[in-house]
């Protein structure tokens, strides 16, 4: 089971996010500021982290390029999640290390779809 | 009136208006507010603008009654402008301020024909004013300003000992004044001893002229000849440096209001910057503010719709499906608002690119064709592989195309044809987007551009805000473009985009058909 960390400060979001990726079959663990999610993300080591841009004490950004420094997080997939939708902001997020950007609002089916091929998992195709 | 004075003169204090009067009054039609700005800013009292006729164009201070009437009163300096020389006229008490006021005559070639300016200086404000000066008075002596080369360009010799601009020259006195800074010379049959001194900041300079018999006949001669001389180098001195000073201060002050301007416009476009900054970052916490709640609305819906919390029954489906139709006409209106709203900013803070045209329609079709899948409408695309490139931001123009492509989709039922085509001619590039949808009553297409309209038949049954068009407008305009549209209600709805090119591309018709 692959595992999830989700960080947003609005926890309706948060929420939303982790129930619809629990029915999926992930593992998914919450937290609500950049800090906490950097902590998180030693302790439990996710497959995955799902970092909103603006979130108190670090930004999603700051997140971002924090793991990208350290060795064993090189190779972990990261999604930037947030309101921020412009042409420089997309560069800019990905630049910093993400594999992807979803911008709010989003379809709870599309982000599910974005994560599972982030994670290399291709439902529609033979394994 | 010598046209010496006017050469030094109008070399030293109008070299640099008559540069900007150059760009300022070839316009085609000068405004009378441009014209009171540019004659308040060179310091004159009063001005007037005539024609190659003589015919006043405008005048300072406004009166209506003068323009279009040939100026009368036969001013010489004003003739003289008209026939291509500078000029300036006799001293003459100004109407405005009746205060000594001389008026200077520039003409200027423009493509409207020849024109003259002509500003008036209150004379004391002028170096002749200093010269002029009431205290500048001793005994029977006689002032001069001499030009380098002797020409006198005013004295005190008058009857009332008001200024006077002598309009013919003193041999003598010229020959005398070149060569020495002491002497004597033949003053209008008199002989007369001079000194003479520079006037600091100009090229001129100030004689004093003593009649040789006033010098002597009333004192013991031998012993009073040099108190007399020394009294007058040291008027001369403090005359000479006063008026220097005089000039030196207004030059400062020229410089200080110069420096003041300077200042308020600098601080003027920083105001500016910080409040474009200011909306920018404003609308950046509105659009987090307000997507934020949607994410949550939207994302639980959908959630609700998928059976991710159990099957609903037919009721509960229905509701829900009616929360979801709003939220998402809500977020379409959030979408366009914000957009509407980043646009100055964004075109004002991004940088311009050189946009292929012809990739950036057909990819947008594309995109348009796919959303339509399932309806029966015929799309016939007619843009050459190249038709140029346009200045600006690819992004923005795709948004252009993308709001009309969809609005042609949305108004036109299934079995109609949309058709977009591109052609440049020149250096204009033109796009149209043809539909043959529902069309627009005439009343309804002149309102189209404003924010928040919809036309009434559409307003109920086709999603939409009202706000596309007036984005698709905002950045037209950006581009310095120009957008119109042709609708015949029932009929179908053409909208004509034009945007100057900056390079054509070439002018092959590649026609595809779907």
């Amino acid at each position: 089971v692959k595992a999830i960390l989700v960080a947003d400060d609005d926890p309706d979001i948060a929420s939303l996010v982790a129930a619809k990726l629990r029915r999926a079959g992930y593992q998914v663990h919450v937290c609500d500021d950049g800090e906490a999610a950097l902590a998180a993300a030693e302790e439990i080591r996710p497959d995955l982290v799902l970092l909103d841009w603006t979130m108190p004490k670090l930004t999603g950004l700051e997140v971002c390029m924090e793991l990208r420094s350290r060795d064993h997080f090189a190779t972990l997939s990261i999604v930037l999640l947030t309101a921020k939708s412009s042409e420089e902001d997309v560069q800019q997020g990905l630049a910093a290390g993400a594999n992807d950007y979803i911008v709010k609002p989003f379809s709870p089916r599309h982000l599910l779809a974005r994560v599972a091929a982030v994670l290399g998992h291709h439902p529609a195709l033979p394994d | 009136v010598t046209s010496r004075f006017v050469s030094t003169y109008s070399a030293q204090v109008l070299d640099r208006e008559r540069t900007l009067a150059q760009s300022n009054l070839a316009a085609p039609e000068v405004t009378s507010e441009s014209f009171g700005i540019m004659t308040a800013s060179f310091g004159f009292q009063a001005a007037l603008l005539l024609d190659d006729q003589g015919r006043v164009l405008q005048a300072v201070p406004a009166d209506p009654s003068l323009i279009g009437k040939p100026i009368a009163g036969g001013y010489q300096h004003l003739t003289a402008a008209l026939q291509g020389h500078t000029a300036i006229s006799a001293v003459v008490r100004s109407a405005v301020e009746r205060a000594p006021v001389v008026a200077l005559a520039t003409p200027f070639e423009t493509p409207f024909g020849r024109r003259v300016f002509s500003g008036a200086y209150k004379v004391a404000d002028t170096p002749l004013g200093a010269f002029l000066h009431d205290d500048i008075t001793v005994g029977n002596a006689v002032l001069y300003l001499v030009d380098p080369s002797g020409t006198v360009v005013a004295s005190s010799q008058d009857d009332d000992g008001a200024i006077q601009l002598l309009s013919a020259t003193q041999p003598d006195l010229a020959r005398a004044a070149v060569i020495a800074e002491r002497g004597h010379f033949q003053d209008r049959g008199h002989d007369s001893y001079f000194v003479r001194r520079p006037v600091a900041g100009t090229s001129w300079s100030l004689l004093v002229a003593v009649p040789s018999a006033g010098l002597f006949s009333p004192l013991d001669s031998g012993r009073s000849v040099p108190w007399i001389i020394l009294a007058v180098s040291a008027f001369l001195a403090a005359v000479s440096s006063w008026m220097t000073l005089r000039l030196v201060e207004a030059r400062e002050r020229r410089a200080t209001e110069q420096a003041a301007a300077l200042d308020r416009e600098r601080n003027l476009v920083a105001t500016l910057q910080q409040l474009s900054q200011a909306k920018r970052d404003f609308v950046d916490g509105v659009s987090h503010d307000l997507r934020t709640p949607l994410t949550s609305i939207t994302g639980f819906l959908e959630m609700l719709q998928d059976g991710d919390a159990g099957p609903l029954d037919e009721h509960q489906a229905e509701m829900v499906d009616a929360v979801a139709r709003n939220a998402a006409r809500l977020t379409r209106l959030v979408e366009d608002l914000l957009t509407s709203a980043r646009l100055d900013s964004d075109m004002a803070q991004s940088e311009q690119e050189m946009v292929e045209v012809s990739p950036l329609l057909r990819n947008v079709w594309a995109d348009i064709a796919g959303m339509s899948v399932g309806r029966s409408l015929t799309f016939d695309l007619q843009v050459p592989s190249s038709v140029g490139v346009v200045l600006g931001q690819a992004h923005l123009l795709e948004r252009v195309i993308l709001n009309l492509l969809s609005n042609a989709t949305k108004f036109t039922p299934d079995g109609g044809t949309i058709t977009m085509q591109a052609t440049a001619d020149g250096n204009t590039l033109t796009v149209e987007v043809k539909d043959t949808g529902i069309g627009l009553a005439p009343e309804d297409q002149a309102r189209l551009f404003q924010p928040f309209f919809r036309a009434a038949p559409s307003r109920d049954e086709i999603a939409g805000t009202g706000l596309g068009l007036v984005v698709v407008a905002g950045i037209v305009d950006q581009h310095h473009g120009a957008i119109e549209v042709d609708s015949v209600l029932g009929a179908g709805t053409t909208v004509r985009l034009r945007l100057p090119l900056a390079t054509t591309g070439v002018p092959a018709a590649v026609t595809s058909r779907r």
